[in-house]
């Protein structure tokens, strides 16, 4: 048994040591980025671009709050998400992240995107829907009217962004919305 | 005179709490009223007494006079504070009040009447001599008419809500084939925030600056002007940065427009703090635009360069006390700025971005002050205004003062919903603020700029910044997994999870 164990440690060790060395792709808004990142005792090493930077990751509010040093400059970062998907907050500014490892990336790239959305109008936002102007069966052009959604006391006009038919209308006056919420679902037209 | 005894606080949010310390500060009790999304607000509990007022919706709860004065009887308040918005300006509410034996902290029902009517404000203001902006002279009732006199005074226009304020109910007009979609929304809109569908169309003077003059009045006809507030920087109609004084304004153009605005105010037997809005053009023309019969959003940047306690003024002067300083006494020392932090996505065409408070770091320091309703864990939904926070600094001159804010807006950190901060921060960037000459088409002109991704150096930090805090964040998560029987955390790849298990087994 003890010499089970041992092999298993001497594997979780290995595993750890492959791990100080790991690729990531790291995209900011459009921008994508490699970087590799091992590290150096407490220090991180991080390279970017062919630069090498190193980090000092200090953690103020686990999850939310790193108090980090790239080469002495020092961030305040505020945070959250879920490691995949990250919103920070450097200096005022917001920031979108998406980090993937390479294992991650090679699993993204096998699943593909998901579906296109098709001719389904979502909600842009959280609202209440005050008022609909189309009903199932009616041709729409680009630019009419579908509906108004009311959020923080402004009205706001949703209209068409494609021409078709509405196939389905998935929302009733007076209703609350959340964001991404499909509202009405239009078939395109078939030319000839 | 006695002071007033125990105040009622007829409002939610930042301003709510504004009042309520104000209140406290002068020994006088409170009492808040709050709808069923507020049950757990700031201005619920800093009141020495709060009562619930009915559903979520401002037209069923904040907006209902009938509740609101029942609260007061049922509370023994003596009078109500309305802030801004809601019944603030609604002169039947003030006459209510009276009659009820309530003192309204506020102007007098027949001088709202005369101001909040802006249809009837421009005929008075034009009887006293005040330059007003060409437009109809009555209230549109339909779109022929509304045509007609767009066509006479020349597109592009505005159409407005004559009971308006704070930007709702307010639509540009540039081509004719739009106008009769803009007088629906305006109309609608206005009927929801004002309870009056009426609108008036107006010359759309383009380029202006927004420029207002805080007045002061007591109920001994004594009034007094606090100097102008710049508030130029709009997006929608809604400001965003204000700040005094203004670059526009010499000394002898302050002094004219601050006559102006008395004369205004006496015009009306106006009683209490309220603001003449102007629009000033690149001649240094300037034209009455509205007058706000209640305090403004911006007022603490008044206080910032006066000193005066503008919200202290009105308890005041609501109790029949006299101004305490006369028109010579008041003296605009330094420079003060405010930025407007709202829920909203600059990314996302500003619509309003909704959640929790998850984590709030706010701005210290000197000079920096913050008046907000916000704290961890608060909800930001559908029901009322984006305004979060405003975010008042002040120093000794204009340049202090734009590196003051920047400092200060850098520390602002909120996480749970979007906000404008980074756009605020690039607005106080642009050459065209810095160099104080600018007008309200500053956000348009400077659009792309104000909307601009982050520098390539930034951008490559925050790609340092985002990889180093997945992996702590992956490292945590998984740590809290193994601690609590280790079912998957979300976004840890499974490879990583049972690598992580065999080695927790073997240790």
């Amino acid at each position: 048994m003890a010499s089970r164990a041992g092999a298993w440690r001497r594997a979780a060790v290995r595993v750890a040591e492959r791990e100080t060395n790991v690729k990531y792709f790291t995209k900011i808004g459009k921008r994508e980025f490699e970087v590799e990142m091992g590290s150096l005792g407490n220090t991180l090493e991080l390279r970017l671009l062919g630069r090498t930077y190193l980090v000092d990751c200090a953690t103020v509010d686990p999850g939310e709050k790193y108090s980090i040093l790239i080469d002495g400059r020092s961030f305040d970062v505020t945070l959250d998400g879920d490691g995949r998907k990250l919103a920070l907050i450097v200096d005022g500014h917001a920031y979108h992240a998406e980090v993937e490892d390479e294992r991650e990336r090679a699993m993204s790239q096998i699943a593909g995107h998901g579906g296109d959305a098709g001719g389904v109008v979502e909600s842009v936002m959280p609202g209440i829907v005050r008022k609909i102007f189309v009903e199932v069966g009616q041709e729409v052009k680009v630019g009419d009217r579908l509906l108004i959604l009311e959020a923080m006391k402004m009205e706001n006009e949703i209209r068409a962004e494609s021409a078709g038919i509405v196939e389905r209308v998935l929302i009733a006056e007076g209703q609350t919305v959340d964001g991404g919420q499909p509202l009405v679902s239009l078939k395109g037209i078939k030319t000839g | 005179m006695a002071g007033l005894r125990r105040v009622l606080v007829a409002n939610r949010g930042e301003i709510a709490v504004r009042v309520l310390r104000a209140c406290r500060e002068e020994g006088i009790e409170t009492v808040a009223v709050y709808s069923e999304a507020d049950r757990n607000a700031l201005h619920v509990r800093l009141a020495d007494q709060a009562y619930s007022i009915g559903p979520p919706q401002a037209s069923e709860s904040y907006l209902v006079a009938e509740k609101i004065l029942e609260v007061a009887r049922r509370s023994g308040a003596d009078s109500i504070h309305p802030g801004y918005g809601f019944l603030s300006e609604n002169a039947d509410f003030s006459d209510a009040c009276e009659r009820a034996g309530v003192i309204f902290i506020g102007p007098t029902g027949s001088a709202m009447r005369a101001m909040g009517d802006k249809i009837e404000a421009k005929r008075r203001m034009k009887a006293a001599g005040v330059p007003t902006a060409p437009g109809s002279d009555g209230p549109i009732t339909d779109l022929g008419e509304a045509r007609r006199i767009a066509k006479a005074i020349g597109f592009p226009v505005m159409i407005k809500a004559a009971a308006g304020g704070g930007g709702k109910g307010i639509r540009i007009v540039h081509d004719e084939k739009d106008l009769e979609s803009a007088l629906e929304r305006a109309r609608s809109e206005a009927e929801k925030s004002f309870k009056s569908g009426a609108v008036y169309v107006e010359k759309f003077l383009a380029g202006p600056r927004h420029i207002e003059i805080q007045v002061l009045a007591d109920a001994h006809g004594n009034v007094v002007h606090l100097g102008e507030r710049e508030c130029s920087v709009q997006r929608r109609h809604q400001k965003i940065i204000e700040e005094t004084p203004s670059c526009a304004l010499s000394p002898a153009l302050r002094a004219r427009m601050g006559e102006a605005a008395v004369a205004a105010a006496k015009a009306v037997n106006y009683r209490n703090a309220g603001t003449i809005e102007f629009l000033v053009d690149a001649q240094r023309n300037f034209y009455f635009l509205e007058m706000n019969t209640r305090l403004q959003v911006e007022h603490p940047i008044t206080e910032s360069v006066t000193g005066v306690d503008l919200v202290r003024a009105q308890l005041r002067v609501a109790a029949g006390e006299k101004l305490e300083f006369s028109q010579s006494e008041v003296v605009q020392r330094g420079h003060a700025i405010e930025c407007r932090i709202c829920a909203e996505d600059p990314d996302n065409n500003f619509l309003p971005s909704t959640g929790t408070i998850k984590k709030l770091d706010l701005p210290g320091g000197g000079r920096v002050r913050i008046d907000a309703g916000l704290y961890e864990g608060m909800k930001v939904d559908v029901w009322y205004d984006s305004m979060l926070a405003k975010l008042i600094v002040r120093a000794n001159d204009r340049e202090e003062a734009i590196a003051r804010m920047k400092r200060a807006l850098a520390e602002f950190h909120v996480i749970g919903v979007k906000t404008n901060i980074g756009f605020l921060l690039r607005a106080l960037e642009q050459q065209e603020f810095v160099s104080g000459d600018y007008d309200t088409g500053f956000i348009e002109r400077n659009k792309e700029r104000l909307l601009a991704g982050p520098s390539e150096d930034d951008v490559q930090d925050v790609a340092l910044l985002a990889t180093v805090l997945a992996a702590q964040v992956r490292k945590l998560r998984s740590a809290q997994a193994r601690s609590t029987g280790g079912t998957s955390g979300d976004g840890i790849s499974r490879w990583r999870m049972a690598a992580r298990g065999g080695s927790g087994r073997g240790a």
